[in-house]
């Protein structure tokens, strides 16, 4: 369980996270949704541990963020970037190879082959293990690094408990095929594991399909949160985005589906 | 073949490519002298010649050594800082440590020189020597403390600070040189050109160690700069502890530099050159590029000096130019080259 508990975040006087509560349970996907600058990625920043100042108490299964070290942490929880710039050629194999720098005693090469390969194969990217990471368009690149996500998670077996994704606008930049085989194999990969996802999501139809539970932000506050049928209504869309809509329900899924009207 | 043992044959082969280097260039030199005279003098047989004796071990033995250290340290040095810096344009000169030791080494001679007189000559190498070192330590660190903010290190204003320190201390270089006279301007020329010249068992007792400690202290952070090539915060994710790394590795390259430059005088392109040909045959994994870089840049500066000691004998060719004659083609080559195959610069 990641319970975030009364989270403040501020940026010399300008309060960018504003008292936000919430928990995320193994197994659950969870999307936070809101417009530029509501302080989704200061929050994001803040639970991921990655240095960000901050009033309040996080819990990671039990354990409070502050006193958690560094190496533990990166067991617990993976953090899937927008984009990763490389600063020089690296293959796939290396790339993903780089989840293991989370223990603190190198692995025998039979395991890390091993790891590598069952990541590389969840992601469906076994075939690329050699290739050179930026030669791989937009998706591939995605999915390996999702893969490096996975061997950094489950490369420790001493460590109890579950495991989490954090994910910093997954499907951006991605073509529509790409993001619903992302979003598919995202979903199977919580199924499988028990994995809980925290992510931040624009495209609203994508997460009504993804999340099981949507929390929506304006100002640093929490405003809304729950499954999408509840909480993906025309008045809190337009509270929180400031848009007009109108919400039908998906053919297929039977998720709210979102069409947004110039107002 | 599993890709420990694979590693270790790839180092291997660099490892004896060094030895090999080093042998032959403790027979070869100015003074030509039959192969097995050499090998007597070397193994200090009775019957060896006195004069050879000493010329072997008391001239040559230390400069090959020297060379070595150097080379070694400039390498590995330069592929750490490309790693910290995400750039593989970056080197030394990035963070301040050329420029501040070339200042204090113009002022070592001019003061020495002028104000303190006549003091003998190997007090006077001695204090180049030293005033190089404190001058690039202390303007490396000058650029690192300038790039602090909020207890981080900004890698840019680093970038911006060094270049703007270097700038500085290049004018404060240039008022040295105005005031200078012919025989200071002629020292100081030479000694921003490169020499192993004056090599000798004092030196190498200094820059061995230095040079040892830096390599095995920078080869635990290798798999930190490894993923400090996905980016810093992509590190921190991972469990780095980024900032702690940056202190280690740019006070260990500066030490390292510094000596070099204190002992050699400025000899450049070889911390580019080296990591960027291991990377080419190697791959950019830290764990395998740093120490491979401190194999090949030791044998590239041992063949360097043989070649400067040798190819207008007896009179020498300073190293730095040697080493830029090679360097920067070399660096073009590899420009055309990363543009063909699309490798970011």
């Amino acid at each position: 369980m990641l319970e975030v508990k009364n989270i403040s975040v501020s940026l010399g006087k300008k309060l960018i996270v504003d008292s936000v509560d919430f928990t995320l349970a193994p197994g659950q996907i969870q999307v936070l949704i809101g417009a530029n600058g509501a302080g989704k990625s200061t929050l994001l920043n803040a639970i991921s541990g990655a240095g960000t100042k901050y009033e309040g108490e996080i819990f990671w299964e039990g354990e409070p963020l502050k006193s958690l070290n560094r190496q533990k942490l990166a067991q617990r929880r993976a953090v899937l970037s927008q984009e990763v710039q490389l600063a020089f050629p690296i293959r796939v194999k290396e790339l993903v190879e780089m989840g293991f720098y989370v223990l603190p005693h190198p692995l025998d090469a039979t395991s890390k082959a091993e790891i590598v390969d069952n990541a590389l194969n969840e992601v469906g990217m076994t075939a690329f293990l050699l290739r050179d990471f930026s030669s791989l368009s937009g998706g591939e690149k995605k999915r390996v690094l999702l893969a490096k996500c996975l061997a950094q998670l489950f490369c420790s077996t001493q460590l109890p408990g579950a495991r989490y994704l954090l994910l910093d606008e997954p499907f951006a930049g991605l073509d529509v095929q790409q993001q619903h085989k992302l979003c598919h194999l995202l979903q199977e990969l919580v199924k499988e594991h028990n994995l809980g996802i925290f992510a931040i999501v624009h495209d609203l139809n994508l997460a009504a399909i993804f999340a099981d539970e949507i929390l929506f932000m304006k100002s640093g506050q929490l405003k809304y949160r729950g499954n999408p049928s509840e909480v993906m209504k025309p008045k809190i869309l337009s509270s929180i985005l400031g848009i007009q809509s109108i919400v039908h329900q998906h053919p297929v899924y039977g998720c709210p589906q979102i069409t947004p009207i110039l107002s | 073949m599993t890709q420990e043992t694979h590693s270790f044959m790839r180092l291997s082969v660099l490892g004896l490519f060094l030895l090999i280097s080093l042998v032959l260039a403790l027979f070869i030199g100015a003074y030509q002298a039959p192969l097995n005279s050499v090998f007597n003098a070397l193994i200090l047989h009775p019957e060896a010649d006195s004069s050879l004796k000493f010329l072997v071990w008391s001239i040559r033995v230390p400069r090959v050594l020297l060379a070595g250290c150097v080379g070694a340290g400039l390498a590995t040095a330069g592929a750490a800082i490309q790693g910290l810096f995400r750039n593989p344009l970056a080197d030394p000169t990035l963070i301040g440590i050329n420029s501040g030791a070339m200042l204090f080494a113009a002022l070592s001679i001019l003061f020495m020189g002028t104000f303190v007189g006549a003091i003998s000559g190997f007090w006077y190498q001695a204090s180049i020597s030293v005033f190089a070192f404190v001058g690039g330590v202390l303007t490396s660190y000058l650029v690192y403390q300038l790039a602090r903010e909020g207890g981080r290190t900004l890698v840019m204003k680093m970038l911006l600070a060094g270049i703007a320190i270097s700038a500085f201390a290049a004018a404060l270089t240039g008022l040295c040189i105005y005031v200078s006279d012919d025989q200071q301007m002629r020292d100081l020329t030479f000694w921003t050109l490169g020499s192993f010249n004056n090599a000798s068992w004092d030196k190498l007792g200094i820059a061995l160690p230095v040079t040892v400690v830096g390599i095995v202290f920078l080869q635990p952070m290798a798999k930190a700069l490894n993923s400090i090539m996905l980016g810093e915060r992509e590190a921190v994710f991972l469990g780095i502890h980024v900032e702690r790394v940056k202190t280690r590795v740019i006070f260990l390259s500066a030490m390292m530099i510094g000596i070099c430059i204190a002992f050699s005088g400025i000899i450049g392109f070889v911390g580019l050159m080296i990591p960027h040909l291991i990377r080419i045959l190697r791959g950019s994994d830290y764990q395998i590029l740093l120490r491979a870089s401190a194999l090949l840049g030791a044998s590239f500066m041992i063949w360097a000096d043989l070649l400067s000691r040798t190819i207008i004998a007896p009179a020498e060719l300073p190293v730095g130019i040697l080493t830029a004659m090679t360097g920067a083609p070399f660096f073009l080559w590899i420009l055309m080259r990363s543009q063909r195959e699309r490798i970011a610069i």
